[in-house]
């Protein structure tokens, strides 16, 4: 019962946040400097072609009814026509959304299963040669620039050694994995030094804990001790940090998708740019902000159910 | 929400700068870090600028019976695929992407500082107007918002700069607000509005000294994170347009010769990299002497 409460609450705290989501990307296509219009379908553009464009994107109206029929639009899923494709957005976003959906998600396990053993190897090590090159190696990946050192891992284990594919995302399950592999292992590079520094002090910080010194006293096996005790707070650390950081993750795809050529929404983005589609650019836009409050309210939800200490308001 | 579930909720590309300990300055000593970070970057910045004495070779110049070579005494990082030196390339470029780091830290840094302190001073409508507009732009990622105002303005340096600015204030409007709030109900504020002083005066010359040390506790250690954006952005075509050389187009133009000629990306990417650390460096002593002297 309290969880409900809590959720309406905090869906209840994401409605501003979601109406000035939506009132930034109707502003995208009103702020082109000059004529919307001109700008997106270029100099050559005629006179009627340039009219059938406003009329579509309602520019003649007064601003307070296009964002009107803006909203109305947004609540029955239609995000306008691509110029580019020629196709509803939504349509071409949907078909591109899986692989950056798997991107992600196959980075998030990667990073996890690199960066807690590591972590639990410096905090055991803590002050000794291994903690310190594991964090100095953290400090040193947090200066690389993802795009580079993407590309380096291409020019290493596809151009050298041809042990992976240089681009796309495969068909098969195994096949996507196999093709998504370098892009989620850069992704987990860059994710690495946060992961690590956090989870470090984190199960430090959980290693002193009075329950798990008293578990130590009565002899618990280390192995034990770590799992029962330390491991589940360095999930929590790891789950927060991961919601806290999705935004950051979904900004990065952008340009690994761009780095690796994948089909994703992030390549989507950069080329509707390129080719002046505003229609897309707001519906990715909108998207991403979705899937961003999403994404952390779902934290918010397995941070409540992992902790039995976090109450509900 | 517990306390610190209640500061988890802090924006995502934030979160690694807050980190605050177990960093470089951590490691090697607060003292060495700050020297080395600023010896590294002024190192940088004088050959950047003596460039034009370094390289006997023009930046922009095409030589194309001399392109894509490898790097050699000749061409320390080779050339690229307009036979242009690579090395001279770089160290030219350094002077752009510095100063567009600078500014695309200094520009959020103040318009959030402005923002920040009237929503925590004034309060009322204006703080939960200003507040609702952080919520609304953090929910986008910082990279998809910079590629959004891009989109809007058309690519080049001003545009980037307006939108790292619109990505990156909220931050700082969060650290001033929660300041000023604290700030608000010290007895040296309750004193000056005994005086009869001016808002204005109060918020200038009291309130804002006090609050003023976080914003650059956070700006130090932000600035590698805008960096890296920045390149990126210019990776991507949004930034500089050719042929003016930012380590970020460098890169990308090197993209295509991944199969033949490496050192036109994973060369320049080098400068980047040495940046990122000596940022880090003097970062994180700057941010160490800073909250020593708190």
């Amino acid at each position: 019962m309290a969880l409900l409460a809590f959720l309406r609450r905090r869906l209840i705290q994401i409605l501003p946040v979601l109406f000035g989501i939506l009132l930034v990307v109707f502003m995208v296509v009103r702020l082109v400097p000059g004529d919307p219009a001109r700008m997106m379908l270029g100099v050559y553009a005629t006179d009627e072609s340039l009219a059938e464009l406003r009329d579509q994107l309602g520019l003649n109206d007064p601003i307070w009814m296009q964002f009107g029929s803006f909203l109305k639009d947004v609540a029955t899923g239609d995000l306008g026509i691509s110029l580019v494709y020629r196709r509803p957005v939504l349509e071409v976003v949907a078909e591109r959304l899986a692989p950056t959906i798997t991107l992600i998600a196959y980075a998030v396990i990667l990073s996890v299963l690199v960066c807690i053993p590591l972590a639990m190897l410096a905090a055991s090590r803590r002050g000794r040669r291994t903690d310190q090159v594991i964090r100095a190696g953290a400090t040193l990946t947090l200066a690389m620039p993802g795009f580079w050192l993407g590309l380096n891992l291409l020019i290493v284990f596809a151009v050298v050694w041809p042990i992976f594919p240089v681009a796309g995302f495969g068909d098969t399950l195994i096949d996507r994995l196999w093709h998504l592999f370098l892009p989620a292992l850069t992704i987990t590079l860059a994710l690495a030094p946060i992961l690590i520094r956090t989870l470090r002090a984190s199960i430090i910080e959980a290693m002193s804990a009075p329950h798990v010194e008293f578990a130590r006293t009565k002899g618990l096996p280390a192995g034990k001790l770590m799992r029962r005790h330390v491991l589940r707070n360095a999930l929590m650390a790891t789950v927060t940090i991961l919601g806290v950081n999705i935004g950051w993750l979904l900004g990065g795809s952008v340009v690994i998708e761009n780095v690796f050529s994948i089909p994703g929404i992030g390549n989507l983005i950069v080329s509707s740019v390129t080719a002046r589609d505003y229609p897309m650019i707001q519906g990715i836009a909108l998207i991403f902000g979705l899937l961003v409050i999403t994404i952390n309210l779902a934290t918010d939800i397995v941070y409540a159910l992992l902790d039995p200490r976090v109450s509900y308001d | 929400m517990t306390e610190e579930h209640a500061a988890s909720t802090l924006p995502s590309r934030r979160l690694p700068s807050l980190m605050g300990r177990g960093r470089l300055s951590a490691l090697v000593g607060q003292r060495t870090a700050l020297v080395a970070g600023a010896v590294m970057i002024s190192a940088i910045v004088l050959v950047s600028v003596m460039a034009p004495v370094i390289s006997p070779y023009d930046p922009v110049d095409q030589d194309l019976r001399n392109a894509l070579q490898p790097p050699s005494w000749t061409h320390l990082f080779g050339t690229d695929n307009f036979g242009r030196d690579i090395f001279t390339r770089v160290i030219y470029a350094a002077q752009v992407d510095l100063r567009i780091g600078f500014l695309c830290v200094f520009f959020p840094w103040v318009l959030g500082t402005i923002l920040g302190g009237i929503a925590g001073y004034a309060g009322g409508v204006f703080d939960t107007l200003i507040m609702r507009t952080v919520d609304t732009f953090t929910a986008f990622p910082f990279l998809v918002m910079a590629i959004g105002v891009i989109a809007i303005l058309g690519p080049g340096v001003t545009s980037m700069y307006i939108a790292l600015t619109l990505a990156g204030w909220s931050m700082y409007a969060r650290i001033v607000r929660a300041e000023v709030l604290v700030a608000k109900r010290s007895e040296y504020v309750l004193a000056a509005r005994a005086l009869g002083f001016s808002h204005t005066r109060i918020m200038l010359r009291h309130v804002l000294p006090n609050v003023i040390t976080p914003t650059i506790i956070f700006a130090m250690t932000d600035i590698v994170l805008v960096i890296l954006s920045t390149t990126t952005l210019a990776f991507l075509g949004l930034g500089l347009p050719p042929p003016a050389p930012t380590w970020g187009t460098m890169i990308a133009e090197g993209k295509s010769f991944i199969f033949t000629a490496w050192w036109m990306v994973t060369l320049p990417g080098l400068a980047i990299v040495l940046v990122g650390i000596s940022l880090s460096l003097f970062g994180d002593g700057v941010a160490d002497w800073l909250r020593e002297r708190e």
